[in-house]
């Protein structure tokens, strides 16, 4: 199944968390900023196309992704694509041969990369704009 | 006629010891989630600091802060208003503090190079935003 490249504004993107810290916190109230951060080997920070892929399949991709990181997967900090790509920010299909389809990046401006006040006021805006989304949506049983 | 004890006739303010004092314990596990996470762990000055502000912002506005490690060594206590906006103050390792406001459509962000040198007011200003917004 092939995502189509062009993500539309209103589409959901869900940035997937498997910490279970995190996950309670999000639960009390919302998650760090730090979520929002890109990760070490990540050039942008790495979100599922949940409009695209449709829970039982968003589902299925994180729960195995999680698995082969021997993490378990919770849920998604969810935030509309035109949130994500404001202030300078793209956010860019870039689907993973044979195991994400519906994968993309929102990616930074290349200053927040050398200026780490800016990437905090990213991780600030991104984490607001967002709302937890428990992978019970799908109808899955928690972990 | 009996007096009620203290406890009901606090049960609020017993509520809220009990979101600072969850608070805390996140400040004394954080150098060991940033251990479990692979993350560098906050030094005794971003702690310390810390626990000094997390009681000033408590004293300022009290509720559930959430409080943890960053992955530049930094201690965040956070206070999202979970519609949109929050304040975010990040205790980094050399001493120095951030102050991140995200309120009514605009954000701020100031330095201070200590703890102590963060006022009263400008936490109690931007808590209050947050609740205003609640309004």
């Amino acid at each position: 199944m092939e995502a189509p490249e062009d993500i539309a504004p209103h589409e959901e993107l869900g940035r997937g968390l498997s910490s279970s810290r995190n996950a309670r916190r999000a639960r009390r109230s919302n998650l760090p900023i730090t979520e929002f951060w890109p990760r070490a080997n990540e050039s942008g920070i790495s979100v599922d196309r949940l409009t695209e892929a449709g829970s039982a399949e968003a589902l299925r991709i994180a729960d195995r992704r999680d698995a082969e990181r021997g993490r378990t997967f919770y849920g998604w900090a969810v935030l509309v694509a035109e949130a994500a790509g404001q202030n300078g920010r793209r956010v860019v299909a870039t689907p993973i041969p044979d195991t994400n389809p519906y994968h993309a990046e929102i990616v930074l401006p290349e200053s927040a990369a050398r200026d780490g006040d800016e990437l905090r006021r990213h991780a600030q805006q991104l984490r607001d704009a967002s709302s937890w989304r428990d992978r019970s949506w799908s109808g899955a049983a928690a972990p | 006629m009996a007096r009620p004890s203290s406890r009901q006739a606090r049960p609020p303010t017993a509520t809220l010891d009990d979101d600072l004092r969850e608070a805390l314990r996140d400040l004394d596990e954080a150098a060991a989630e940033a251990a479990a996470s692979d993350i560098p762990e906050p030094s005794s000055v971003a702690i310390d600091n810390a626990r000094q502000l997390l009681a000033a912002m408590y004293d300022a506005a009290p509720r559930r802060f959430e409080v943890y490690p960053t992955p530049d060594g930094e201690i965040a206590i956070d206070a999202p208003s979970g519609r949109g906006s929050s304040v975010v103050l990040l205790c980094a390792s050399g001493g120095g503090v951030m102050c991140l406001v995200n309120a009514a459509g605009a954000q701020r962000l100031t330095r201070y190079a200590d703890a102590a040198e963060v006022p009263a007011e400008v936490l109690r200003d931007a808590l209050s935003e947050l609740e205003a917004e609640a309004d």
